[in-house]
This record gives C-alpha cells, sequence and structure tokens, in this order.
C-alpha cells in the first residue's frame, strides 16, 4: 500500500455526487406506532430513539423539560439508582432530551442485550413514578443551570430573539427561573400519561437483530400508543425591530438578527442552503472572512437555516466585543448587500459547492448518519428525493439565481435585530 | 522528553465575576501506550463518569455539595492528566468540597471494586468502543491513530488490555494516582 503513495502530490480530489441512500425496515406496534430499523451489519452497536410528542409547546410552563428528565428517575418498585445500575449492567447508556416538539428518550447498547435492555427500560418508563425528592433535586439543578446560563450575553440575546421571533406562537415562550419552582408533581404526571405513555410517534432503531430479537423489542411496545393530536400553532407575528438588552459588566454583545422564512418542504429551500453557506454556514464564509478574519470583531460568526414543525427561520448570531458592535452589524449588512446586488464569483461558488457535496457525503457515513437522515425528511412527511433535489439544485444553481435567492429571501428591512451587552 | 516528576501539592485560588464557582483537580496519569492509561480510562469512569460515578452519587446525589462533578482524561501521547471538575452548589464551601472529594478518591485507594462494578465498566467501555467505530471517517482516524502509536492492528488489541484489568490493579494504580503531590488543584470563586 505504502509504495503506491507519492507524498509529494497532493491526493486528487473526487467528488461523489451518487449517494445512495438507504431505506430502513419499516414495522409497526400492535397499536401502530411505526418502528424503522436501519441495519447496522458491519458493527454490534445499537442505538433505539424512542420519540414522543412531548416537547415544550405543550405546556405553558416548563414541565415537558422536566418529565423528559425524570423518565428514569424511579418507579414503585425501583429507585433512580436501581434502574442506572441495572442498564449499566447490561452495558448500556440512555440520553433523555426535549426539543419545542419533540421529547426524545435514546438507548445505546449492543445486539445481544437490545431486548433484555429495552425490556428494562420500557418498564421502568411505563411504570415511572417521577418521586418528590428527585424532582426537587432536578428543578434546583435546572434552575442554578438557567441562572448561570442568563449571565451570559449569548443566553440573553438569544431567548430575547427566540421570544420576539415567534411572539404569540409557543415556540416564543421562554422560560424563568421562577417558573421552574412552581412545576408541580402533580402537572408533570399530567403530563406524562398524556403525552409520553399516549404520546409514542415512532421508534427509530439502528442495530442488527435476530428475526427473534426484532420481534421480542418491537413486542415491548405493546401497551404504548399515541394519541396527541398536533396543536394548531398560531403563526407567530414577529417584531422587526431592533432591540437593546442592557447587561451591566459585560465585556461582550450578543447579537442575533433573522427573520421567519420557511421550512425544507419550501421550493426555494435547497437554494437558501447554498446562499446561507455563502453568507455564513462555513468557516470561510463572507461573515467569517470579513467580521472574524479582517476585522478581528469575534471568535466566530455564523448564519443559520434552523426549523420546527410550523415554521422555517433564518438567524446569523454572534458575540462581539462591546466597542465593535456598531460596525459588527454594518458589516453584516454589507455582506448580506452583496450578496444581493452582486454575482458570487466562480471560485468561490465552486468551493461551496465542493464544500457542500461532501457535507452531504460525511452526512451520510455509516448507518447512524443515515438513520438522521431519514428521519429528519420522514418526520416532515419528505422521504429521500429531497436530498436528492437538493444535490441537484446545489450542482446546477447559477450565480445569478443566487442573487435573485437573496433578493427575494433576505431583505435586512425585514429582520428583527436583538443585542445584548 | 517529559516533565520531571511533581514534588508538591500545588494549589491556586482565583476570585473572578464568573457565573458559578469552579473547581479543578488535576493529576498526572500515564502515556498513551502504557497499561496505566487503560487503567485511568476505567477508574474515570468508574470515579465520575455519568450519573453512575461516584462523585456524583456522593456529592450530588447524597451531599447536595456540588451543581455538577465529572472525572475524566486528558492526554493523546504523552503523559496526560485524570480530570476532576464541577461546579458548586451555590452557598456551598471549597473546603466541604475539598474534604468530601478526598474521602471519595481515598476510597479507590483503600478498597478494591467490586466484581459487580468490574464487570459494568467493562460491559459499557465494549459499548463504548463499538461506537467510536461507527463511520468511515472514525474508522480511518482510528486506524491512522493507532499506526502512528506504532501498529494499526493494536486497534484490535485493546479489548484485551481493559479485559486483563482486575480490581487489584486499578487499586494500585488510584494508590499513585490519588496523592496530593500529583495533583495540581484549582479554585475559581465566583465574585457575583
Amino acid at each position: 500500500m505504502e509504495s503506491t503513495l507519492d507524498r509529494n502530490q497532493a491526493p486528487a480530489v473526487e467528488l461523489n455526487q451518487q449517494i445512495n441512500y438507504i431505506l430502513p425496515e419499516r414495522y409497526e406496534t400492535s397499536h401502530g406506532i411505526p418502528v424503522f430499523l436501519m441495519r447496522n451489519e458491519s458493527s454490534e452497536a445499537v442505538k433505539l430513539d424512542l420519540m414522543f410528542d412531548a416537547g415544550s409547546i405543550y405546556h405553558d410552563s416548563p414541565v415537558a423539560g422536566l418529565t423528559a428528565g425524570l423518565l428514569l428517575a424511579g418507579t414503585p418498585d425501583k429507585t433512580m439508582a436501581e434502574i442506572n445500575d441495572a442498564i449499566d449492567d447490561f452495558g448500556g447508556y440512555f440520553n433523555a432530551s426535549v426539543s419545542a416538539d419533540f421529547a426524545y428518550l435514546s438507548i445505546f447498547g449492543l445486539n445481544e442485550i437490545t431486548p433484555n435492555l429495552v425490556k428494562l427500560i420500557e418498564q421502568a418508563l411505563f411504570t415511572a413514578s417521577f418521586p418528590e425528592d428527585e424532582l426537587t433535586q432536578l428543578k434546583a439543578e435546572r434552575k442554578q443551570n438557567l441562572m448561570v446560563s442568563l449571565e451570559k450575553v449569548s443566553t440573553l440575546a438569544q431567548r430575547n430573539f427566540q421570544e420576539n421571533l415567534f411572539k404569540g406562537s409557543p415556540y416564543g415562550r421562554v422560560t424563568q427561573p421562577e417558573d421552574i419552582d412552581r412545576v408541580t408533581r402533580t402537572e408533570i404526571i399530567a403530563f406524562y400519561e398524556k403525552h409520553i405513555k399516549r404520546g409514542l410517534r415512532k421508534i427509530n432503531w439502528v442495530g442488527n437483530p435476530t428475526h427473534a430479537q426484532l420481534h421480542a423489542v418491537i413486542a415491548c411496545f405493546s401497551r404504548w400508543e399515541n394519541t396527541v393530536s398536533l396543536p394548531s400553532v398560531p403563526k407567530p407575528n414577529p417584531d422587526n425591530s431592533k432591540i437593546k438588552i442592557e447587561k451591566k459588566d459585560a465585556v461582550q454583545t450578543g447579537i442575533r438578527m433573522g427573520k421567519i422564512l420557511f421550512d425544507r418542504s419550501h421550493p426555494d429551500y435547497h437554494k437558501m442552503t447554498v446562499v446561507n453557506t455563502i453568507l455564513g454556514e462555513y468557516f470561510g464564509s463572507r461573515l467569517m472572512t470579513n467580521i472574524r478574519e479582517d476585522k478581528g470583531y469575534t471568535y466566530g460568526i455564523g448564519s443559520y437555516l434552523g426549523e420546527n414543525q410550523a415554521n422555517g427561520y433564518f438567524v446569523i448570531a454572534t458575540e462581539v466585543g462591546n466597542e465593535f458592535l456598531t460596525d459588527t452589524l454594518v458589516q453584516i449588512n454589507i455582506e448580506i448587500e452583496r450578496l444581493r446586488n452582486d454575482l458570487v464569483p466562480e471560485e468561490e461558488l465552486a468551493l461551496v459547492k465542493n464544500y457542500l457535496y461532501g457535507q452531504f457525503l460525511r452526512g451520510a457515513d455509516g448507518p447512524f448518519s443515515m438513520m438522521e437522515l431519514f428521519s429528519a425528511v420522514e418526520i416532515h412527511g419528505l422521504d429521500y428525493s429531497y436530498y436528492r433535489t437538493a444535490l441537484k439544485t446545489i450542482h446546477e444553481i447559477s450565480a445569478e439565481e443566487i442573487k435573485q435567492t437573496a433578493q427575494q429571501h433576505l431583505n435586512p428591512n425585514e429582520m428583527l435585530v436583538v443585542t445584548a451587552g | 522528553m517529559q516533565e520531571p516528576m511533581q514534588q508538591e501539592y500545588r494549589t491556586l485560588t482565583l476570585k473572578r465575576k464568573v457565573p458559578a464557582s469552579a473547581f479543578y483537580y488535576a493529576f498526572k496519569m500515564s502515556e498513551r501506550k502504557s497499561e496505566g492509561y487503560y487503567m485511568a480510562d476505567l477508574l474515570s469512569d468508574e470515579v465520575g463518569k455519568d450519573k453512575s460515578g461516584k462523585l456524583y452519587l456522593s456529592l450530588k446525589k447524597e451531599k447536595s455539595l456540588v451543581h455538577e462533578i465529572n472525572a475524566y482524561i486528558l492526554g493523546s501521547l504523552d503523559e496526560g492528566l485524570f480530570v476532576v471538575s464541577g461546579k458548586l452548589m451555590p452557598g456551598k464551601t471549597f473546603e466541604a468540597l475539598d474534604e468530601a472529594l478526598w474521602a471519595v478518591l481515598n476510597t479507590f485507594k483503600t478498597e478494591p471494586i467490586s466484581a459487580s462494578d468490574l464487570n459494568r465498566l467493562r460491559m459499557k467501555g465494549k459499548t463504548s468502543k463499538a461506537f467510536q467505530e461507527q463511520g468511515l471517517l472514525n474508522r480511518a482516524m482510528n486506524l491512522s491513530f493507532f499506526q502512528l502509536l506504532g501498529d494499526a492492528n493494536g486497534i484490535n488489541e485493546e479489548e484485551g488490555i481493559y479485559n486483563a484489568i482486575e480490581s487489584m490493579h486499578l487499586q494500585h494504580y488510584a494508590q499513585a494516582l490519588f496523592t496530593p503531590t500529583n495533583c495540581s488543584r484549582l479554585f475559581i470563586e465566583s465574585e457575583l
């Protein structure tokens, strides 16, 4: 092998735009909850993601996060420590988290122990008792985390941006420390009954089970249902003003700037992916080159296309030294206007296209990544053709189309600007 | 070239306008190619990984002294650091923390880890390793790293090394590791 490598020559760049997207096998529990199985034939590693319609939008106080945090905190006959020990004995791990829309419980382990591990966790989940002392401890921990976080200008800017961008919608709700104090065990149990026990949306499973293991695991979930009806969420009424939050003694200022856009089902979404990448999505982006490399105002600046179940949005985020705030905002506007008025040079466009092909390839590396790709589109009712269209759009897009897309969707006057510092 | 052996307990306390008081204990540990590295790795899981770690159970669940606490190892090829770090619960003192933390570390020097705990560590290690090898990029990186250490096949030998480690080995290793003269301690006190 080594003799064929000439280390004086950089390896040739070969970009593969043909990605083989693999469909998971689809099963159902007895109540019709989908179980997607992505085969992982080259390894014993297993991950099961249980996804519940139990995100933070379903309650106006921080009940969803606390519920998710206590899912494996005890049952009438097992303490949290006993449950943890039993999971450890199988060499298993778990992680619970919550987003605006969903709660997730991820289980990690090996094929041989999957049915036993899942049986154990399913039992603990289904009979979860939410012990008062564990709730008290978790509340104290969450409150302390939040208090620490509220000292950061990045958090202050982010929260205010979220509140104002999604004004009038549950996506715009933010938690205050005293909200955490007020959550009761009764509220948690009611939320759990409605959104966890009767809110299992789907199971994503990466592994290589035998026939018997497969059916044993699916049978574990025969007592789970989903009766949650998706909320009719009011459209946000964003406030496109300039908001300034004062934070005494802060050395930096957090900036969030953006607007409600559209989600990935919109015809211009892939074009916006290219526009966003050029502007601020990779290390060599225009925002990074100007505001970090050239001016030295920040360690990092980026722009993102985000989405939840109801909205897509665009945001630019950074923290800069206080004295650079005014010019940073000027430079951000210059970079947006440059995209709206000038054609992207050929060389830059070629580089961004190659970068994006690479990102798509890397995103498809192995069954775990493939499952994430599948789940991300499946949850929006889309399929793998989404990625094929994305690659095709990236391949075909011209500098003129990029300019038009930026003109249409990135008007700085339509953007909310929040600064905190 | 390695640093000369540390001879003294090094401590420093800083007062800063930071949102929480933080503590760091760093112990000098073995280089990557030695068996000690693997022992330190297992020991860090037992001492402070996730919610099963002994420090979490004692200092957080039982005594509510800390808001968060973790143990982990840092090191690539040369001698590295075994680090215990975390944040104090508001209202608790560094003195109380220090006493409780050394008490937990000292148990690893005086008592061997139970057979069931050791088995758990091995099982969890097996799972972690399976996950570290996911994806072509990770496999290529791991193979290159072992080749850099001297032999790409080393990647296949790790499980054997972990399985050969017994409670007694971990106890001996803890005795050398968890001594004040091998430790540098930093407290950062919040002035807010």
